[in-house]
């Protein structure tokens, strides 16, 4: 739903420019529904025309060509919010104006005049700031108010809602073609598929204004999705346009976090990420193992650091996630390694939750950022597991030492990530060890990774059970 | 010539190139049974005469040799078998499956050979061949005796036409005794403790030896050494078996007796000694039979059909009903490795921990200070002539029985119950559940449905969930199913009325049914004991908590585990209270609930989806409202439309927000949360589903009065289906509770299970109210357009799956209330967490 509003005179020349007469109202089937455009208000001084959606939600689940994911639902904010779907209706109601052209008032069509576009419902994750962003560099005044989640409810926190609007000066084909990228780029959900010829419309509807747009990575990346491939191929096209572009595109995959898709561990963090593996696989290398089995070793990052350990001769993963077992085997390309990689290299779904044949006769075993991802209660059988029935003759663990996330500014309860069940300090982490050692008949040592803090200690840390 | 050949055996032919094994096998065996090199050759590169694929058609001959054999069938093996190497292979598979092993030599002469491989086009090799072969056979002939076969039939060329092959009974099969049995445990001599306990058994043996209800007596083994009159008992059992009032399985203390007796060297500890005593003063004639009856006892015994297997120290599933050395010793000995404990005993294995048969084993050899069932076995030793009781084992009642002993007969070398916990054995055994029990598909045997398969991904899927989510297994006895909505109704302005869930039942025969309210929170299932302790004595849970709520998925439903226990505290104070535990004589109960508040546990779903549409709706349906005003106000012809379009988009908003802010409230104390039980599934040895609705109702109902604060009653009614009237005010009655912001109700036949045509009834059906419905259709689903399109909904997966669910909900209980194993409890409540897994419209 769109208010578009001009106090240019005579104000119902908006009319012309829409291609739609303001004394009829209009209305036009669509796939997924109508499209409504009436003029509320068409005097001389001002007319404002109202785009209005009717979305059938029965259809968007269980009509041809259904929805993906959270899009299949009856119970949809899709019928409300300006979204990609908002898209379509404008190029369908306002295809001429947006081309540019006008039959009876072209001078007027390639002028700028004044334009106040209200957007009531308009979906954004990404925060009023770059509602901001995205449309002051065009030429807007900006002004957002938070839609509220529910007044009766405020503990639910606020809704990613805002009632937009959005004044200035500017041809009306350039306003329509930036709602037509912009609303669905704030929306961050598509409902149809993306395909190459997303490219196209996005290059033709930027023309103009997004090459020079100082998001504009941002806008594409956000346009496309998560279509790596896309996205560079339209960051090279603009790159044509303009050479500097040419160096960031080349760079873009790296710097590029998915606006609806918040990082998963803080900053501090990702460097952490990287310590920690590299010194489990020193520890590892210390030990001189000549098997190895990384419980819980997700898509293979610390497998990736063991295999370069030479002597090891059997190196085995396992997850209980079958989807992280399966992007593991992609991305270390197992599935057409050689026999003798894939002699060395092993990973198989299964669950620290359940005693395994296939888990015992290890040299060493690692358990990185696991632990604290189980239940307290079910800690025990882990142990069991591990220890009594696997039996590994080296155990690695780690997990985050909780009185460094002062140094992270997090609240007093707060953990790090949303499924840690606990994080514990460095005293329980170390009793913990303890019991367990000399319960199962294991020596055990501890040590800090990641950078120090004189109260705190490290942000990881780590415990060699050796036996 | 007769040929008799067990029923289970490995036979290996033997004879040259010519002799006529192939011809042979035809006329005496299946088509099946036999595997041919020639074939096997066939198979491998479609040529049977080419001799350069030898190696590869043996190794796939002796891999199928080994399945059939790990199946339990027959085999003969066509081959000319004429060296020592191309029968070992086969000797060797034949024994790791616990086959007898027969062979059967075709000694015919070169020349005959010769002639029939002339007249055969494809076997044009040189003389050499059958030269070389036959001195190889005459060799064989000499060897084959120390090779470790049972049988050895050499047939001379006149026999091999007249030959009659028979099958005989491998004697431990013994599938037509099929009891009541009393099974009595190491007796070790102690003839009065016997006597007593076969007279609480209801035994007489006046006028002579028999039992009112036919039954029969199973010895153990180890009648002899250790007690006061081994004499007394082998007269006893022999006279007993010889009457056919009993069976008699041999234990190690037996066999060395019978060894001792035919003159062979044994030691003389434990007692041996002393019975050699004793039996000098006997006839020589009686020490003889003696010797030939335990010389006579074989291994071990399968009855009833595979249902039971007795043996002295136990028999891995394996080795039930086959015969080889390996399962002699078993059955005699147990699983031993050769290890010796602190007190100069065997270390014994706990075969019986990874047990997983079909028969039920029932053994003694080791004392044990109480007889326990595990994993379907349990040891009735429990060490008379220690000191302890002699036991039987009632079968198929699975009681047991048991008579002091009088005295400490020989002390023991390692003091009874020596390493108790305080645990049962099965709960020991049951620390941590084995993946491989849960990984790959999945064929789950129910009670009530028959067999339940659970596919490979769903395994997947559940696997995922139990690991991260859900709580201890041992707590997780049960999980509910999905429930089916009614079908939908064609009345205006509903989806669904009560009319169509009443006659889903009306239709399959059901003469009453009961409503019940449906709270609209989370479905939740509660275990509930008296104490830590109970709860650790019959969940073997250890961590001090008395009992668990948890989700429908298994995941504990509180983050605390003190807002659990206290909710947990204060049901079980209630039921108490009232009674309930002293009705039952239980200390525990399983109970089916629905918890609420909702937005407890679906706070996720309320912020991230539920109040973003209705705050979205309510938004737009605003902006529309202003924009047709602003239409009327400019005297658009069409105004009216586009007012009436905004006014019925604010009411659906605004209903929609009604609609689920109604199961919304804050938790700020204990009390804020209500509990609505509707199932009182199950306490100590009683599973209560044989009772209908209205007792769990009722009796659920004044454990609630104990607790109000709390616990909410559910409102139901009883309607009966021939009644027009009945059925139009329980429709009246649904009407208002979802006109005052119910969800609905949930109809249930009277009878707790209902089966039409051998297969149950939807346990229950759904009937949703109309504002309720909004939350899963969307805030305007009742718009006709919406609504027509709505009404064609497919319930057949959904109901498909509820009944599978169902099934296997109640299995697990079934099997936790029998004392079964954790792994035959979670198995099924593994499957019902596959199959929710399973794609099916969420919404219904």
């Amino acid at each position: 739903m769109l208010l578009i509003s001009t106090t240019h005179q005579p104000a119902t020349d908006l009319g012309y420019l829409l291609h739609k007469n303001p004394s009829r109202n209009f209305t036009a089937n669509l796939t997924f529904g109508r499209v409504h455009v009436v003029f509320p208000e068409a005097t001389e001084t001002k007319a404002t025309a109202a785009v209005l959606l009717e979305l059938d939600p029965v259809r968007l689940v269980r009509g041809p060509n259904v929805a993906q994911g959270s899009m299949a639902q009856y119970v949809n904010d899709r019928p409300y919010v300006a979204s990609s779907f908002a898209s379509v209706a404008l190029a369908d109601a306002f295809g001429t104006a947006m081309g540019g052209r006008s039959k009876e008032r072209q001078e007027l069509a390639d002028t700028a005049i004044p334009l106040e576009i209200r957007i009531p419902v308009l979906a954004c994750g990404a925060g009023q700031e770059r509602i901001e962003r995205l449309f002051k560099p065009l030429g807007y005044d900006v002004q957002a108010t938070h839609v509220p989640l529910d007044e009766q409810f405020p503990d639910w926190g606020a809704s990613s809602y805002f009632d937009v609007t959005l004044i200035g000066t500017l041809r009306l084909r350039d306003a329509l073609r930036h709602l037509y990228l912009l609303l669905p780029v704030l929306d961050a959900r598509k409902h149809y598929f993306l395909d190459p010829s997303e490219v196209q419309k996005l290059i033709s509807k930027g023309e103009g204004w997004l090459a020079d747009h100082p998001d504009r990575e941002w806008i594409v990346h956000a346009y496309l999705g998560r279509k790596p491939s896309l996205a560079r191929a339209a960051l090279e096209q603009l790159a044509n346009i303009e050479d500097q572009l040419a160096l960031e595109a080349a760079a873009v995959d790296d710097v590029y976090v998915a606006p609806d898709e918040p990082a998963e561990e803080q900053k501090p963090k990702i460097s952490l990420h990287w310590l920690r593996h590299e010194r489990v696989a020193e520890v590892v290398r210390e030990l001189a193992p000549k098997s190895v089995i990384d419980l819980g070793c997700g898509e293979g990052k610390l497998i990736r650091e063991l295999m370069k350990i030479k002597g090891l001769e059997k190196i085995v993963g396992m997850d209980v996630a079958y989807y992280e077992i399966e992007k593991a085997i992609r991305k270390l390309h197992l599935d057409d390694a050689s026999p003798r990689m894939r002699e060395r290299v092993q990973l198989f779904h299964g669950s620290l939750m359940y005693r395994d044949q296939r888990l015992s006769g290890f040299d060493a075993c690692t358990v990185v950022e696991v632990i604290e991802h189980l239940d307290p209660p079910r800690l025990a059988a882990f142990e069991q597991v591990v220890f009594k029935y696997a039996q590994p003759k080296a155990v690695l663990i780690t997990t985050p030492n909780r009185e460094y996330n002062a140094v992270y500014e997090l609240e007093d309860q707060e953990l790090r990530h949303f499924d840690h069940r606990f994080e514990w300090n460095r005293e329980e982490f170390q009793t913990w060890g303890d019991r367990v050692a000399s319960t199962y008949g294991y020596q055990v040592r501890y040590e800090g990774i990641g950078e120090s803090h004189a109260d705190f200690g490290q942000p990881s840390q780590l415990a060699v059970f050796t036996r | 010539m007769r040929i008799p050949i067990p029923e289970f055996a490995t036979v290996v032919l033997i004879g040259t190139s010519g002799s006529g094994k192939s011809t042979f096998c035809r006329k005496h065996f299946l088509p099946t049974e036999v595997l041919s090199s020639d074939t096997f050759r066939g198979l491998v590169c479609d040529d049977e005469d080419s001799l350069s694929v030898s190696t590869h058609a043996f190794q796939a001959l002796h891999f199928m040799l080994a399945k059939r054999l790990e199946l339990g069938r027959t085999c003969v093996i066509d081959a000319t078998n004429v060296q020592k190497e191309s029968r070992a292979p086969l000797l060797e598979i034949a024994t790791r499956y616990h086959s007898l092993k027969v062979a059967i030599v075709l000694n015919v002469t070169q020349e005959t050979c010769r002639e029939r491989n002339a007249q055969r086009a494809n076997r044009q090799f040189g003389s050499h061949v059958i030269r070389n072969q036959h001195s190889d056979l005459r060799r064989t002939l000499g060897q084959l005796k120390y090779e470790g076969f049972h049988k050895i039939f050499i047939l001379k060329p006149e026999e091999i036409d007249n030959v009659e092959i028979v099958r005989e009974r491998i004697w431990s099969r013994r599938p037509e005794e099929t009891g009541p049995f009393d099974i009595i445990g190491d007796i070790h001599g102690c003839m009065a403790e016997l006597s007593e306990l076969l007279t609480q058994l209801g035994w007489s043996t006046e006028p002579s030896l028999s039992h009112p209800e036919g039954r029969k007596m199973v010895f153990l083994g180890d009648l002899v050494d250790r007690g006061p009159d081994p004499i007394g008992v082998l007269k006893f059992v022999m006279s007993a078996v010889a009457e056919e009032k009993a069976i008699c399985v041999p234990g190690n203390h037996d066999i060395r007796l019978a060894k001792a007796l035919m003159g062979r060297k044994v030691g003389m500890g434990h007692g041996l000694a002393e019975t050699l005593v004793e039996l000098e003063k006997e006839t020589p004639e009686f020490r003889q039979e003696v010797a030939k009856f335990l010389d006579g006892l074989v291994s071990h015994a399968v009855m009833d059909e595979g249902k039971l297997c007795v043996a002295h120290a136990g028999l891995l599933e394996e080795m039930q009903g086959r015969g080889s050395r390996a399962v002699r010793d078993f059955a005699l000995y147990g699983e031993t490795t050769g290890e010796i404990d602190e007190f100069g005993l065997p270390v014994r294995y706990q075969w019986a921990r990874d047990y997983r048969g079909k028969a039920m084993v029932v053994y003694g050899h080791t004392p044990v200070p109480v007889a326990e069932w595990l994993n379907n076995t349990i040891d009735i030793d429990t060490g008379c002539c220690f000191g302890g009781s002699l036991t039987a084992l009632r079968y198929p009642e699975r009681e047991l029985v048991s008579v002091r002993a009088h005295a400490t007969y020989t002390e023991p070398a390692k003091p009874l119950g020596f390493e108790s916990s305080g645990l049962s054995s099965q709960q020991i055994a049951d620390d941590v559940l084995d993946l491989a029990d849960v990984i790959g598909r999945m064929s789950i045997e129910t009670r009530t449905a028959g067999r339940i398969t659970i596919r490979e991904e769903n395994a997947i899927a559940a696997l995922e969930v139990m690991s991260r989510f859900a709580a201890d297994p041992r707590w997780l006895v049960y999980l509910p199913p999905t429930m089916s909505p009614c079908q939908t109704s064609n009345r205006d302005g509903f989806l669904e009325y009560p009319t169509e869930a009443l006659s889903y039942y009306k239709e399959a025969g059901v003469k009453q049914a009961v409503c019940e309210e449906k709270h609209m929170g989370s479905r939740a299932v509660a275990v509930v004991c008296k104490s830590p302790e109970a709860a650790r004595k019959r969940f073997g849970v250890e961590t001090g908590e008395s009992g668990i709520i948890t989700s429908r998925t298994g995941r504990r439903f509180f983050d605390t585990l003190e807002t659990e226990q206290t909710l947990v505290k204060r049901i079980s104070d209630a039921a108490e209270r009232a009674g309930v535990y002293e009705e039952l004589g239980s200390d525990w109960l399983l109970i089916d609930l629905e918890l609420m508040p909702w937005s407890a546990k679906a706070v996720g779903l309320l912020r991230d989806q539920y109040a973003p549409v209705g705050a979205s709706a309510v938004a737009s349906a605003e902006v529309w409202q202003s924009v047709a005003e602003g239409l009327a106000k400019r005297g658009m012809e069409d105004a009216d439309t586009y007012l009436d379009m905004a006014r019925r988009r604010s009411d659906s908003a605004t209903r929609f927000r009604d609609a689920y802010r109604r199961y919304c409230w804050n938790v700020d104390s204990i009390e804020d949360y209500k509990l609505a039980p509707f199932h009182l599934l199950a306490s100590e040895g009683r599973l209560h589903v044989d009772k209908n609705h209205e007792w769990h109702m009722s009796t659920l109902g004044r454990i609630c009065d104990q607790d109000p604060k709390i616990l909410r009653r559910t409102p139901h009614r009883i309607v009966n289906l021939e009644s027009e009237e009945e059925i139009q005010e329980a429709c009246a009655w649904w009407e208002q509770l979802v006109s005052a912001g119910g969800e609905g109700m949930v109809v249930k036949p009277y009878d707790f299970l209902h089966s039409e045509n051998g297969r149950l009834l939807q346990p229950a059906v759904k009937c949703r109210g109309p504002e309720y419905l909004r939350i899963i259709y969307g805030p305007e689903y009742l718009e006709p357009e919406y609504l027509s399109r709505l009404r064609s909904r497919g319930l057949n997966r959904k109901r498909s799956l509820a009944s599978r669910e169902f099934a296997l909900g109640l299995e697990a209980m079934e099997r936790f209330i029998q004392g079964e194993s954790l792994r035959r409890v979670h198995e099924c409540v593994f499957g019902v967490l596959a199959l929710e897994s399973e794609p099916v419209d969420p919404r219904l």
